[in-house]
């Protein structure tokens, strides 16, 4: 077997101590850790770039879609204000109580025994209208205060089919003082005023969308 | 492997450049950047609801709009009903020859008051007392018939219909209306 000599044993020796170099190790091991950390800095940054760019589109969104409430918020108090005008104008001229076929149909219950001295009507009220209806007159008859009271009681009937919450009732019924011929025959009168109440249309709806409408536009 | 003196000091050195990078890298890149997008996502979730709402203005609005050409058309044609001029000028002669062309004379109208409409926006409210001197009751009823289907806006508030002492087959008969003019 040959001699075999090793004339670089010392070389080798460095460069093993330099394989093994902590130093050079640890460089290596923090290379290797920046590299990863920067990986998921870039991940984490692409991430963060993805959130503001939604972030600004959603922004410039929001921009114009604020002006254009903005400006539909200028225009939306004059836009209610006509409709509600137009409607509330409708609603008067739909709303209204016609007087000529109350008269009418008064006139068509009165008896022959009954003379009306004095009609007199008033109407109140927008959406919920109250109507007050005033008859006095003189009945005749045997027992004129039947016949006054079988007027009223028409009246109620007549008004109760076509309005609510009707009222008919005396404020006055009384004897009186004269007799009446009618037909050839002398009766006794009564002397009557009889109250017609009754309600038309119906009560105003609450409004608590302006309300809202308010609270939105903080005033 | 046994590390001589040296070696530890390097090790040590490496040990603490990586604690330094760590810091640098968590407190100057990564914390901002995190910062950044934690500040963005809550800015984003803030404007949600914001821009619902702004969103549910304008269909609001739109809806609105929507209605808008009606209800112009609407006002238009009452417009077209009251003639030009100060109504004390044009509404009690207008009164005066409707009931003539029913045979009723001497019909006269005086204005009572004038002020803004509370249940018609954009209108004025004119109450007016008509008194009718003389007039048979069936002509009176179908002239009033008449005036209410003919004026829609006008609307009879009370009415007081008595018997003439010296004719008990004539009436005379008091109406207050309300009539409907643009502000």
């Amino acid at each position: 077997m040959p001699l075999h000599l090793n004339l670089y044993h010392e070389i080798e020796q460095q460069r093993a101590a330099s394989r093994r170099d902590p130093l050079k190790l640890s460089l290596y091991a923090l290379g290797l850790l920046i590299a990863g950390l920067a990986a998921y800095y870039s991940v984490e940054a692409g991430r963060t770039a993805s959130a503001q760019a939604d972030l600004s589109r959603q922004q410039a969104a929001f921009s114009k879609i604020e002006a254009e409430a903005k400006e539909a918020i200028a225009h939306e108090q004059t836009f209610k204000d006509t409709i509600e005008s137009a409607d509330k104008v409708v609603a008067k001229i739909e709303g209204r109580l016609y007087w000529a076929p109350i008269l009418a149909e008064i006139a068509a219950i009165v008896p022959p025994e009954v003379q009306l001295a004095k009609f007199s009507a008033n109407t109140q009220g927008f959406d919920l209208k109250k109507t007050v209806i005033t008859l006095d007159g003189v009945s005749a008859g045997a027992d004129p205060r039947r016949v006054a009271e079988d007027l009223r009681q028409a009246l109620a009937l007549l008004f109760g089919k076509k309005y609510r919450a009707v009222d008919a009732s005396f404020q006055k019924l009384e004897d009186g003082s004269e007799s009446l011929t009618l037909h050839g025959n002398s009766l006794a009168t009564a002397l009557f005023t009889i109250n017609v109440k009754f309600e038309t249309g119906e009560e105003p709806p609450k409004a608590p969308a302006i309300a809202d409408t308010k609270k939105r536009n903080g005033k | 492997m046994k590390l001589g003196k040296e070696e530890t000091q390097k090790l040590v050195l490496g040990v603490l450049m990586a604690i330094g990078v760590l810091y640098g890298y968590f407190d100057q890149l990564l914390g901002p950047t995190k910062r950044a997008r934690a500040s963005a996502t809550k800015t984003l979730e803030a404007l949600a609801p914001k821009m619902s709402e702004a969103r549910a203005q304008v269909v609001r609005v739109d809806e609105l709009k929507q209605r808008l050409p009606q209800a112009e058309a609407t006002l238009k044609q009452i417009d077209s009903m009251i003639p030009e001029g100060a109504p004390v000028a044009w509404f009690p002669p207008a009164v005066a020859e409707y009931f003539k062309r029913h045979g009723i004379e001497k019909v006269a109208t005086r204005m009572n008051s004038d002020s803004p409409d509370p249940d018609a926006p954009g209108f004025r409210k004119i109450s007016w007392t008509v008194d009718i001197p003389k007039a048979q009751f069936i002509p009176l009823g179908q002239a009033l018939a008449g005036f209410e289907n003919g004026e829609p806006l006008v609307h009879i508030d009370s009415i007081t219909i008595e018997p003439l002492r010296e004719e008990p087959d004539h009436q005379r008969a008091s109406l207050t209306i309300s009539s409907l003019v643009r502000k």
